[in-house]
């Protein structure tokens, strides 16, 4: 298994699910449901499929982490309708999830076979799974957020809730995990490198959800746009945070080993 | 509750203004015991605050989820300010190249220490609560306060001792086909006793110092020396049980959701 025969996998993957979301949106649950899932299993098959023909976990470069971004977002999609029955949930969660899978056709990038000795931790799987779940997540809050605002209703705001609260408890896993795991590698718990700063940005904007959830239930506007801007915080901390001038001395670039 | 809020951030205005005035906090200011002695202090005079004057104007718009929110935005909009500035020695504008010990920083996490300790002090028990606002206090006065404390140091060790108590014994480093190491180790011997290091298994010296494998002599294949630095950092502990009580309470928060109970109890 190796990109080459990727975008196979990408166009059934996108085929099925679009076919889901499709059934989701007309109200046919139980075949939207299967559907979705055989969408979400195919993406998974190439996952383990590239996983082992690597023989190491995919999860080094920024084409890695949009795979497995995608594969979240799906799932995440799957798994809130399949417990909500949020039918625009499917095609909100397939348009990013395609954008990357095509980023990931249009850009290939070279993997090595073998990871970097600083990333040849105990930590490495936990550390980045647990941020990539948290962030699909916090992408359907933000998919949420957004559909809020244009409806002008505040009765999405219990799902956004618990996917707030699930999302962070996600976020918090991952950044304190990153945070032992510096400890271990580097010396320091925190050191204010740029994708952590974005970190500690993204954490407080979420946090400030929550806190302003209790304090003013009833401000919709301001708590979705958090959600968008929180998702903002998010883009920013991945991916974006690599074209800051401030990332020139970042040591979590992917596409290197970190240099210390 | 607006005015305090004003204050709160006229005192950050002062802090900037001190900072672009005064340059950085002197490398030992906040030293131990000093920020031990501010800590503890913090902690008693909000413990006698809430116990003797809990209606105090001051004592509701500290505890209040309100003021939470308002610390929380100044310090992910310095955050966004400090992740857009590149930190390089020579930019030293308003501390933005060490950014621990900077005045306006130090001022707004301990602003935010401060409300943590007055949530805890004021709420009711809940366990998740708790780790989650506990841990992250403990977690925060360990980084900042502590961060005086802290101090690192990188020496080359040779297969003779020049003076560091550690000598290489063997040194062991494989390739990847695109010629970057991929995986390297050091046997060293220190203060006697023989242990290995590599990246990501550092080597406990004391309960303070952790000893790093972090470079080694490229120039030929058997190594004359390795690169070790000696981190030294008091506060560890205290920082790592924040993290782990923060790591329990994000666990509750999965396992619980949203809780029904939680809207009343912390709303003031």
């Amino acid at each position: 298994m190796s990109w080459n025969i990727f975008r196979i996998f990408a166009a059934a993957s996108i085929a099925l699910f679009l076919a889901g979301s499709i059934f989701a949106l007309t109200g046919r649950r139980r075949a939207a449901a299967g559907l979705l899932t055989a969408g979400t299993a195919v993406l998974a098959a190439f996952i383990c499929g590239l996983w082992t023909s690597l023989g190491r976990p995919p999860m080094r470069t920024m084409g890695e982490t949009r795979l497995w971004y995608s594969f979240f977002m799906m799932l995440s999609a799957l798994l809130t309708y399949l417990r909500w029955g949020y039918k625009w949930i499917p095609s909100f969660s397939l348009v990013v999830a395609t954008v990357f899978m095509v980023l990931n056709i249009l850009r290939p990038e070279i993997h090595d076979e073998s990871l970097a000795p600083a990333l040849q931790s105990l930590w490495f799987i936990p550390h980045v799974s647990v941020y990539i779940f948290s962030y699909s997540l916090l992408g359907c809050a933000f998919l949420i957020g957004c559909a809020g605002l244009v409806k002008k209703t505040d009765s999405y705001l219990p799902s956004a809730d618990t996917l707030v609260y699930l999302g962070t408890a996600f976020l918090s896993l991952g950044m304190l995990s990153g945070s032992l795991w510096a400890k271990q590698a580097w010396g320091t718990y925190w050191d204010w490198d740029p994708k952590e700063t974005w970190a500690a940005v993204t954490w407080c904007i979420y946090l400030i959800y929550i806190h302003l959830r209790i304090t003013r239930p009833k401000c919709t506007k301001t708590l979705y746009t958090i959600l968008i801007v929180g998702f903002i915080g998010l883009q920013m901390c991945w991916w974006g945070v690599n074209y800051l001038p401030s990332a020139a001395e970042s040591q979590h670039t992917y596409s290197e080993a970190p240099a210390r | 509750m607006k005015k305090l809020d004003g204050l709160y951030l006229i005192i950050l205005a002062a802090a900037i203004v001190l900072q672009i005035s005064l340059g950085d906090i002197p490398a030992d200011f906040f030293a131990f015991p000093v920020n031990a002695a501010i800590l503890a202090a913090l902690a008693c005079a909000l413990a006698v605050l809430y116990r003797e004057k809990p209606s105090l104007a001051f004592a509701r718009w500290l505890a209040s989820g309100r003021t939470s929110i308002l610390m929380l935005s100044t310090l992910a909009l310095a955050c966004v300010i400090l992740g857009l500035v590149t930190q390089r020695p020579e930019d030293s504008f308003a501390g933005l190249r060490n950014i621990k010990a900077t005045w306006w920083f130090v001022d707004i996490l301990l602003w935010l220490i401060a409300n943590l300790i007055a949530v805890l002090l004021t709420r009711k028990f809940r366990l998740r609560f708790f780790l989650n606002h506990a841990g992250l206090a403990l977690a925060l006065s360990g980084m900042m306060l502590g961060s005086p404390d802290e101090s690192s140091e990188a020496v080359a060790v040779y297969r003779a001792d020049t003076g560091s108590g550690m000598t290489m014994t063997s040194f062991k480093a494989e390739y990847s086909p695109n010629g970057m190491p991929s995986d390297y180790e050091a046997r060293l011997r220190i203060d006697g006793r023989d242990v290995t290091i590599k990246v990501n298994h550092p080597y406990a010296r004391t309960v303070f110092d952790d000893v790093y494998l972090v470079d080694y002599d490229r120039s030929r294949p058997e190594p004359a020396y390795c690169i070790v630095e000696t981190v030294h950092q008091p506060w560890k502990s205290v920082i790592w049980l924040g993290i782990v009580m923060m790591m329990l309470g994000a666990v509750l928060l999965f396992a619980q959701g949203v809780s029904p109970h939680k809207e009343k109890e912390e709303r003031i």
